[in-house]
């Protein structure tokens, strides 16, 4: 298992965001990472589901609960890759 | 040794007298490694120290809510409460918002005499609850205690899984009613004394606790937990602890089996080895056919046998199970004809178990084969907790036939040859990954959102797959320009996405164009119909649409 803090922040807001729009049917250049996961659709369902893809993609743990905790891509990459106090 | 008593703390102290060694709880915190293990000695230690605790604060007879986590510890605790005669009403872990605001409903309704939860949440929980005690589990953990007598008609546990967020509803299980769904799965399912079970579903839930975590330790066997949110990141954990502890006996919605087919690749999937598994049950939610043979054919590679399938009907207001098909014969799926609407394929849900009597009966009350699916026996629920007074209240709807009294399911189905098919559903509950949504909060949630919404009708369409949520707005067209609909639908969905979890297809339609009562009530399941017959030119369910409403102005 990788260690998040060693995650650069652009990829994975990236990542989320091709993710989601790709779940969704979303349009990318239309999408802003700052938006609350909610107001664009992202369920709860799906997000953790997103949880899970995630860490198969960057060999991290997630715990889905931080994504009701920080509920939009830039809020949850700024914690999740902080390094760990 | 004495026959115990009808109360299945009791039953269970039992068993763990027998085989105080055998494992009765394992739990997989994140579904993968093993983080805790309990035996029927220390979960028998463990419920009673709970026990003493609640009596010393004087909760005997009175309703605590347990906001716990997953785990042995939610077990213990709530088997101390049927033994210390506390009526235990369990409810989500506090650790998401929409969890904190549906305890703080069901505190509202149940009024009870204390919330007991763990350290960190405490806080959070005094804020809601602010009038009764709100306990540290650890601190309820006390020596001695009696074993007080319980009869077997006191309310056991309460049932908040249906309830809408405006009033919620408190199903009472008494101790009797317990004991008897206990035998009827027992029976209906055929299952071993030494059951191993694995479970994702979750402890608050009638099929979660009824049917994966009591009923494994009411036969002597172990059930084996993980989170549900475990199960939904990564849903081979779940199977993976079905390989793992050659578990007999896992079950989900149909909704857990498409997410396996989807999130589980097949050069995953065949790795598995999946021979173990005997009672594969599907309830809770419309049982699929097509989502469970997609599923067995990603999976019959791994060993999983079709035969495993079993559906099965019940409903929180009969404990859990009341119908079960025949274990070990797989699906049995017929055309059903449709009034009117001509004919579907439906999934066998079996014969009523032993002990449940079905009857159906039309709209006035009158014996049919095809119609509301009504529930009576041992298992059935005398009504609905009444907060303030501590005492139940019968179902409004229930009736009187040979001196057996009767729920009325609000789920519409029909017998062929002996095997009930439920075909639909009249109560305005939806069903959406698994989880139970009222058409009537929805449709509020529409209605706050934008005043210009006159009227709202929301309802759950089957795609193939699952069912969206689809809600239809009136709106009165002067008020806004023909541009504007997708905009506006848009703003609605994700409204109701906010405050639901759940993303509908928002539909804008002219003031007026919902079917009504005559006293003005709006007609859900009409205008369910009158949609999918395309007649607002609609029947797209794309998810998270907004679709624009032509103007024929």
């Amino acid at each position: 298992m990788n260690d998040p803090n060693k995650i650069d922040p652009a990829i994975l807001k990236a990542w989320m965001a091709n993710y989601i729009c790709g779940v969704l049917g979303l349009d990318r250049a239309a999408f802003s990472t700052a938006d609350r996961f909610d107001t664009y659709g992202l369920d709860s369902v799906e997000a953790v589901i997103m949880a899970g893809v995630m860490e198969e993609e960057f060999q991290v743990i997630v715990d889905p609960h931080r994504f009701f905790d920080t509920p939009s891509i830039d809020e949850f990459t700024a914690v999740f890759t902080a390094p760990a106090v | 040794m004495n026959e115990p008593a009808e109360n299945i703390a009791a039953w269970i102290s039992r068993n763990a007298r027998v085989q105080p060694t055998r494992d009765a709880i394992i739990f997989l915190e994140r579904g993968e490694t093993e983080t805790e293990r309990l035996t029927y000695e220390e979960l028998e230690a463990r419920a009673a120290s709970y026990a003493a605790g609640l009596e010393r604060e004087g909760l005997r007879g009175r309703a605590v809510v347990i906001a716990m986590p997953p785990g042995g510890a939610f077990v213990s605790l709530f088997l101390g409460c049927l033994r210390a005669g506390v009526v235990a009403v369990p409810v989500p872990f506090p650790d998401s918002a929409r969890n904190l605001q549906r305890i703080e409903s069901i505190v509202a309704d149940a009024l009870p005499a204390a919330t007991v939860s763990v350290r960190n949440e405490i806080p959070k929980l005094r804020a809601i609850a602010t009038a009764h005690p709100v306990i540290d589990h650890e601190e309820l953990l006390g020596v001695g205690g009696s074993t007080p007598d319980i009869a077997a008609q006191q309310p056991a546990l309460i049932q908040y899984t249906s309830g809408s967020t405006q009033a919620p509803k408190g199903i009472v299980i008494t101790h009797a009613n317990l004991m008897a769904n206990q035998r009827m799965i027992h029976r209906g399912f055929d299952l071993p004394a030494d059951v191993i079970g694995a479970t994702w579903l979750p402890h608050f839930h009638d099929m979660g606790l009824i049917g994966t975590i009591l009923q494994p330790l009411f036969l002597g066997g172990t059930a084996v937990l993980m989170p549900p949110r475990a199960f939904v990141q990564k849903p081979i954990r779940w199977l993976r602890a079905i390989e793992r502890y050659r578990a007999h006996t896992a079950g989900a919605p149909s909704f857990g089996y498409e997410l396996c087919t989807r999130m589980i690749a097949a050069d995953d999937a065949a790795k598995l080895d999946l021979s173990h598994w005997r009672r594969a049950f599907c309830g809770a939610e419309p049982v699929r056919a097509n989502v469970l043979a997609l599923f067995a054919q990603r999976f019959v590679p791994a060993g999983f046998s079709e035969k495993a399938f079993l559906p099965c009907y019940g409903l929180a207001e009969t404990t859990l199970i009341t119908a079960a098909s025949h274990p070990g014969s797989g699906l049995k799926l017929r055309d059903i004809a449709l009034n009117g609407k001509g004919s579907r394929q439906f999934v066998s849900c079996g014969r009523p178990v032993e002990g449940s009597t079905l009857r159906l009966r039309d709209e006035d009350g009158r014996e049919t084969n095809f119609g509301e699916i009504c529930v009576g026996g041992p298992h059935v629920s005398p009504g609905l907790w009444l907060g303030k007074e501590g005492g139940v209240t019968p179902f409004a709807n229930a009736f009187i036939e040979n001196g057996e009294s009767f729920l009325r399911t609000g789920d519409v189905g029909t017998c062929v040859d002996g095997e009930l098919f439920v075909v639909d559903r009249i109560k305005d509950i939806l069903v959406l990954y698994g989880a139970k949504h009222h058409a009537a909060d929805i449709e509020i949630c529409a209605l706050d959102h934008d005043p210009d919404i006159r009227a709202a009708a929301a309802f759950a369409v089957d795609d193939g797959e699952r069912e969206r949520l689809v809600v239809l707005c009136e709106l009165d067209r002067r008020k806004i320009g023909k541009g504007d609909y997708s905009a506006h639908g848009g703003r609605i969905a994700k409204h109701i996405s906010e405050v639901t979890g759940v993303l509908p297809t928002v539909h804008i339609v002219a003031t007026g164009d919902l079917p009504r009562t005559s006293s003005g009530k709006i007609q859900r399941f009409a205008a369910k119909t009158k949609f999918l017959s395309g007649a607002w030119g609609i029947s797209n369910v794309a998810r998270g649409a907004a679709v624009p409403q032509a103007s024929d102005e």
